[in-house]
């Protein structure tokens, strides 16, 4: 068996310069090394895994500080055009989301108020509403990537450079989208609860969380010990979360692959993403009747609607001419 | 046309604090160690990055441990202050008491 570390030294050793790797990755290496054999001889799982956990988060760190200049060298040489291609890319995702968000936002306003009426809470509609926005965003964001991605690569001719770095911004946006998945929406699903009944009867007390309030260490330390039907519902609340951070990417690829492959006209391109989330919603509807039915396995109800999407995309990126010759 | 003197050696906070503890400790610490040392005040994303600039600024020098770590693992870089290091937080703690009291405490 290998040391941690081991792998993703001889990755970085590709990427880094001797003197960062002597310097920066080496030591953090070694520290996880070392701090994991500490771990191994005191035989606590729990302080392996954690080790395991901190050490490559340091890892991690090192290496955003160390290839930060490198970004930015590579970056100073690229191409006028795919400098302006990402930028186009991103400033048009950054409206799109906000155009996507917005109005889904606005409407759970009445409902909002509504509630805050019927229960006599103290709390705020701003407040209140400031709590919504981390559900909203799972989805607003990868639609309005998608967007984003078509509406900057449509009409123009796209380098590979340029489209690896859109997906590469997909992957961050991922990343950021499980943060917020996993950590933000739980608390913010909770205050919202919360705020709904400040200033009534059970105000102050600690209000029971729901499998949508609980964070994913959470949903996996409750899965023991639950009854198959809910354990049914904690796994699909559990997948689904990991599905909906994946989506930026697997919204981007297939926004890229039906503006480059097909050449479509923008309206038809829009409504193709558009469809797209549509159907990934109806997908995830029915993945949660499926699971809760009990006839198929909550965890491949969860990742229907990204397998349905990596489908599509790849029949979508298959040249016509391949499929003629086939026919 | 006359050449700027140089800048006098800078200290943030961070910096001193790593020199601190490396006065304090006799023998040379690794970044894991100093970590610990700090009570939570230095990160271990970010220690290495900062040893690695004190070290460019001749702050404190590095060694690889002579030994190879427990269990076959890479060997650790340990750290110590240099002469110029220490004579940088003396100055940089005598002006910090000089103009702050507070801060000194």
């Amino acid at each position: 068996m290998s040391l941690p570390g081991t792998r993703l030294r001889s990755l970085a050793a590709r990427v880094c310069r001797a003197t960062t790797m002597e310097r920066f990755i080496d030591p953090t290496i070694a520290d996880l090394q070392a701090e994991y054999a500490a771990a191994l001889l005191s035989g606590s799982a729990w302080r392996r895994q954690r080790t395991l956990l901190f050490g490559y988060i340091a890892f991690a760190k090192v290496l955003l500080w160390c290839t930060a200049p490198a970004v930015a060298h590579a970056w100073s040489n690229w191409s006028f055009e795919d400098r302006r291609g990402l930028v186009r890319v991103v400033w048009r995702s950054v409206v799109a989301v906000i155009g996507v968000t917005l109005p889904i936002w606005l409407l759970e306003l009445p409902r909002t108020r509504q509630m805050l009426d019927d229960n006599g809470s103290a709390a705020g509609i701003p407040e209140a509403m400031a709590y919504l926005l981390p559900s909203i965003l799972p989805l607003s964001v990868p639609v309005g990537l998608a967007i984003g991605a078509a509406l900057g690569a449509h009409g123009r001719a796209l380098s590979r450079r340029l489209t690896s770095a859109i997906l590469l911004v997909a992957v961050a946006v991922s990343f950021a989208s499980l943060v917020t998945i996993a950590w933000v929406l739980p608390a913010a699903n909770q205050f919202y609860r919360e705020a709904i009944l400040r200033g009534t009867a059970t105000s102050g007390r600690t209000l029971y969380k729901g499998e949508r309030e609980l964070t994913l260490s959470e949903l996996r330390h409750r899965l023991r010990g639950a009854d198959r039907q809910h354990s049914n519902r904690i796994l699909f609340e559990f997948h689904t979360r990991l599905g909906l951070a994946g989506a930026p990417l697997t919204f981007a690829a297939f926004a890229l692959v039906i503006t480059i492959r097909r050449r479509s006209r923008k309206r038809r391109v829009l409504a193709a993403i558009g469809v797209a989330a549509f159907g990934y919603l109806m997908v995830l509807w029915m993945g949660n009747a499926i699971s809760e039915s009990d006839t198929q396995s909550p965890q491949l109800s969860a990742w229907m609607p990204q397998i349905a999407l990596v489908l599509t995309t790849i029949v979508v990126a298959v040249p016509r001419t391949i499929i003629r010759t086939r026919a | 046309m006359a050449r700027r003197p140089p800048h006098p050696p800078r200290l943030s906070a961070v910096e001193s604090l790593i020199l601190e503890l490396l006065i304090a400790n006799d023998e040379a610490m690794y970044g894991l160690q100093l970590v610990a040392a700090s009570r939570r005040r230095l990160k271990r994303g970010t220690i290495y990055v900062t040893l690695g600039r004190m070290e460019e600024k001749g702050f404190i020098s590095s060694r690889q441990e002579a030994a190879p770590a427990e269990a076959g693992g890479l060997p650790r870089r340990l750290y110590e202050p240099t002469a110029l290091g220490r004579r940088v937080l003396a100055a940089w703690t005598a002006a910090a008491q000089h103009f702050s009291p507070r801060f000194a405490q």
